[in-house]
């Protein structure tokens, strides 16, 4: 087995801030156990920052950005059952270590939301940099990685007649940055 | 802080407007609480009149809720769930969804039957009713079975016990919106 490539090794040291019209965090849940229901966050605060051996990744969203197209679902995730974005209005990221290269990129850090932080591992890829439209380098970073969200005290449920639940417990985060640098 | 309060039930020797009379006098200093009585006046929910004018009856909850601190619910309970007055009641300040007056509300669920459970299966009923309109549901109870031999002449619990519960459940709901506003320890 070989030790993974530090990712690091190959981005220009700086900082990069994610781009708002080309980057998204985006969710992914079963719903009554036979579909998909998806939601996202925007806009997206993300900076990732280049020293010379490491890469540091931290972000986050607003809770109350949340979209799911649905005005009444809207206000339900909002509320103590699940994000209770009174009292916990941001959902933050912070990376403990990125490894890996390119198409085999792994995060794992620390995921804060609805009171609870918990350690998370994503993978995904790293691109560019390439030339900007406008100038500047720009950096293309999209993860994945699957939560409980029971995990984050969100433990709404109802069951269906006919049995199954409403909603899967499991939910895919996917979050795709477009990072220029500064 | 101000609690408003409502029992679920319209009968005029109510043992659930009896019992939020009673947790109204023991209310800690610094802590007033309201009994409603309009529940009589709240049309039937029609999705054809739940439009911005709403009728002056849902008007007038709206405003309770949205000016107090906190709600206290006293729910009798109606083969085995709540009344429908009170279900009706919910339904309408819930509405609409979007920007409900509910939405992170404290609110705190007690009730009184004659049976031996003290409305517990109609407590848990509501309390997943609440919940679900967004409000900060206090996760605690207060079963008062056997309402009829419950209170003493005064109006007060003969029951130590659910005296104590009484003054945990009002302490829970003060705690609440106190803490509406400080993030939840991450």
């Amino acid at each position: 087995m070989t030790a993974p490539t530090q990712s690091a090794t190959r981005v220009p040291r700086g900082t990069y801030t994610a781009d708002q019209i080309h980057s998204n965090a985006n969710f992914e849940v079963e719903h009554a156990g036979v579909s998909i229901f998806r939601g996202g966050f925007k806009p997206i605060e993300a900076t990732l920052v280049a020293d010379d051996d490491r890469l540091r990744l931290e972000g986050g969203v607003a809770v109350e950005s949340i979209s799911v197209g649905d005005e009444n679902i809207r206000p339900h995730l909002l509320s103590p059952e699940f994000f209770d974005a009174e009292r916990n209005p941001d959902v933050r990221f912070r990376s403990t270590e990125i490894t890996g290269s390119d198409d085999d990129l792994t995060v794992t850090g620390e995921l804060s939301m609805a009171g609870f932080s918990l350690p998370v591992e994503a993978t995904g890829r790293l691109r560019g940099p390439v030339p900007g439209p406008g100038g500047g380098e720009k950096l293309a970073l999209a993860l994945e990685t699957v939560i409980d969200r029971t995990a984050f005290g969100m433990n709404w449920q109802m069951d269906i007649p006919g049995g199954g639940v409403a909603l899967g417990n499991d939910v895919k985060l996917i979050v795709e940055l477009e990072l220029d640098r500064e | 802080m101000r609690i408003l309060a409502i029992a679920g039930s319209l009968r005029r020797d109510s043992h659930n407007a009896r019992l939020l009379r009673y947790v109204a006098e023991r209310a800690p200093a610094g802590v007033e609480v309201e009994i409603w009585d309009g529940l009589r006046s709240i049309p039937p929910y029609d999705a054809d009149s739940d439009t911005d004018l709403a009728p002056a009856p849902v008007a007038d909850l709206r405003r309770a809720i949205a000016s107090a601190d906190a709600l206290l619910i006293a729910t009798p309970e109606y083969n085995a769930s709540i009344p429908g007055v009170l279900k009706n009641a919910i339904d309408w300040a819930s509405r609409p969804r979007a920007r409900t007056v509910l939405q992170n509300k404290p609110v705190a669920v007690i009730g009184a039957s004659t049976g031996s459970f003290g409305a517990v299966w109609a407590q848990a009923e509501l309390r997943k009713v609440l919940a679900h309109t967004g409000a900060r549901v206090v996760d605690l109870d207060l079963p008062v079975a056997k309402a009829d031999d419950a209170f003493d002449e005064s109006g007060a619990l003969h029951s130590a016990e659910l005296d104590l519960r009484c003054a945990d459940v009002l302490a829970a709901l003060v705690d609440s919106v106190e803490a509406r506003h400080q993030p939840l320890a991450a």
